[in-house]
């Protein structure tokens, strides 16, 4: 019975080696066109490189010339581990199973609970409190309510991440809110808003706008001093807090998880996809506008040469 | 909190205009599973002469639904859940243990590649060649071939040297060369081997084709062009090595699979050779249209169990040329006139 082409290849090809005449003469050349084999080989030269290029493109070629065959299931239509990070959930989408499938009712030790935190709790359950995501879920629609309405009145909005895996989670919360969202992905300088002039020079800090007008903090304890320097700077906070950190610290707390990912990445999707409707509804008050300006006839020259 | 009505109200006119703005990106709202792709052409009626309604029923919808839903029980709660039908193959092959996902998705994935080259013979003619006139692919088989009916005669040779099941392609390169390439099994063209199977060398010696070279030191070499019968240049460091290529069967066809003309050649000596290695064609191969050698295709079509070969007689009826000559500008866009 003939065996399935691959299986033997595979197999016969790790066993057997080249034969003795070419073990010694070449290093590099590789007969075979199975891409794993390709991909393991170690890269010493640049040429390596081009031909690894080379060969990934023809073999992505043959992949692309297959896709549209077999089944209905694609990459498109299946749940793909990054699509939390690059498929952020609506506002109006967002559910309570969602919320708990990222974890987000999942607290801290119950020792550690702060005492202002019990009105957001459900319970205690395997030494850990747990957070009622009835509470949380109004509550993150407040906040993206509050995100909608500074971005439609024009305002900046600062997206803070300072951990490795926020990183990317609030640069892409802020592309999506264009000219009015920034993000803080590396470390919050203390003076950013205290020490204005030092920190942005004379000219800047006196001509342009460096306070902004929301900011959202993912993980607060980390930038209790940025959340000081905003209090002090009354800048309105809105923040995820877990249950060992007393909830007034922000001015729009969402109680949650702050140590999960895809809770953060639900929550900084959902808010930036708020932030984004926001900007769209400020472009088009402000295409109005313009639209009306051009529109008024202008009388005061005629009646005053009258 | 605004009430229901100011919602409503503000969800006709603002919503409406900002639901481009909303998350542009497809929320997953249920589990997909792999199914069936639909067929272009309708099965109730069969493929001409090739395929009766039943036995189309049977392979398009019996059997490619029995593979997906055998696929999904073995994915179901594994990594390979979310994986589309390539990427499933691609890593069932990389993993010893996963022989059942690649088995499954590969003849799937093969299966709905040949009815998608298929098509019914058309209403006023006896099948669709007319679509290959003055195409590049008409072109390139008549070089390598000289004729549709020699290559036609050459295919069918191979799918006919086949005592196991399996595929039959029509694969090109990217340098827009032809080739004849059997599959068998469970086999994909997907991933491939460096060492030919012995299921590949005994097709070889059954139907006197030459596949692609896929490595010199396990297949014989080559047959020798009548033209070249120079011996190793002087310089070269096994010029003394005796290497006599094996003598032509004056019986066998035309090869199945072109090569660019080079001298005979010693082991050794074209190992050196960048050049060289390209002209064996040990690149990518892409798929241009396939047969299915199952015997659950002709026996269920009412040819009998031996009736192999008036199957692939009548499967030239029903080959969808215009679909192969698009895949084949596709794929290959560099023409060499």
């Amino acid at each position: 019975m003939a065996l399935p082409l691959l299986r033997r290849g595979a197999a016969s090809a790790a066993r057997c080696s080249r034969s003795s005449v070419q073990a010694s003469v070449v290093v590099n050349i590789r007969q075979n066109s199975s891409f794993a084999k390709v991909e393991e080989t170690p890269l010493e030269a640049p040429e390596d490189w081009t031909n690894l290029q080379l060969k990934r493109a023809e073999y992505k070629s043959l992949i692309d010339t297959f896709s549209e065959y077999g089944s209905t299931q694609t990459r498109d239509n299946t749940f793909q581990p990054h699509h939390t990070l690059h498929r952020p959930v609506a506002p109006s989408d967002i559910t309570l199973s969602a919320l708990l499938a990222s974890g987000a009712h999942f607290g801290h030790s119950h020792t550690r609970m702060n005492p202002n935190f019990v009105p957001y709790a459900y319970g205690t359950r395997a030494g850990i409190t747990i957070i009622d995501l009835d509470h949380t879920l109004p509550l993150l629609r407040r906040a993206a309510q509050v995100v909608r309405g500074v971005a439609a009145r024009g305002g900046s909005i600062v997206f803070v991440g300072t951990r490795a895996d926020l990183r990317s989670t609030v640069r892409l919360a802020a592309e999506r809110m264009g000219k009015q969202g920034y993000h803080v992905g590396e470390r919050w300088l203390p003076g950013t808003l205290t020490n204005k002039v030092h920190m942005f020079g004379p000219d800047v800090a006196r001509d342009e706008q460096v306070v902004p007008d929301l900011v959202v903090f993912l993980n607060p304890i980390p930038n209790i001093h940025a959340i000081r320097e905003c209090a002090l700077e009354h800048v309105p906070t809105i923040g995820i807090v877990d249950s060992n950190v007393d909830p007034r610290v922000v001015m729009y707390p969402i109680p949650a998880n702050d140590e999960s990912t895809r809770t953060a990445e639900l929550i900084s999707g959902l808010l930036s996809v708020a932030g984004r409707e926001g900007v769209a509804i400020y472009h088009e008050e402000q295409a109005k506008a313009a639209r009306a300006a051009s529109r008024r006839p202008s009388r005061p020259r005629e009646q005053h040469m009258a | 909190m605004s009430s229901v009505g100011l919602r409503l109200a503000a969800s006709t006119s603002r919503a409406a205009r900002l639901a481009s703005v909303r998350t542009q990106a497809c929320r997953v709202q249920a589990r997909e599973l792999h199914r069936r792709k639909d067929l272009p052409y309708p099965v109730e009626e069969g493929l001409g002469t090739f395929l009766p309604p039943n036995a189309l029923k049977m392979i398009a919808e019996d059997y490619q639904q029995g593979l997906l839903d055998r696929l999904n029980d073995q994915v179901r709660g594994t990594a390979l859940e979310n994986k589309n039908i390539v990427q499933t193959v691609v890593e069932g092959a990389r993993d010893p243990n996963k022989v059942l996902e690649f088995n499954y998705a590969s003849e799937a994935l093969n299966n709905s590649f040949f009815l998608e080259c298929v098509k019914p013979p058309p209403a006023n003619a006896s099948s669709h060649e007319h679509a290959l006139h003055n195409t590049l692919l008409e072109r390139r088989i008549k070089y390598h071939w000289g004729s549709l009916a020699h290559f036609q005669s050459s295919f069918s040779a191979a799918a006919l040297g086949m005592f196991s099941s399996g595929w039959v392609w029509l694969v090109t390169d990217k340098e827009c060369r032809l080739g004849i390439m059997p599959t068998f099994g469970t086999g994909t063209l997907l991933v491939r081997s460096s060492k030919p199977s012995d299921a590949l060398l005994e097709w070889q010696r059954i139907s006197g084709q030459s596949v692609l070279p896929l490595g010199d030191d396990a297949l014989p070499p080559p047959l020798a062009y009548p033209s070249a019968g120079s011996p190793p240049a002087p310089s070269s460091p096994v010029s003394g090595l005796s290497h006599s290529a094996p003598p032509l069967n004056p019986h066998t066809p035309a090869r199945s699979v072109a090569t660019l003309p080079k001298p005979p050649r010693t082991h050794a000596v074209e190992m050196d050779d960048e050049v060289n290695l390209k002209n064996l064609g040990n690149g990518v191969l892409y798929p241009l249209m396939c047969v299915s050698v199952h015997e659950h295709a002709w026996v269920s079509a009412g040819y009998g169990v031996w009736g192999k070969e008036e199957y692939l007689k009548r499967f030239w009826t029903v080959v969808d040329w215009a679909r192969v000559s698009e895949i084949f500008k596709k794929v290959a866009p560099e023409q060499r006139r």
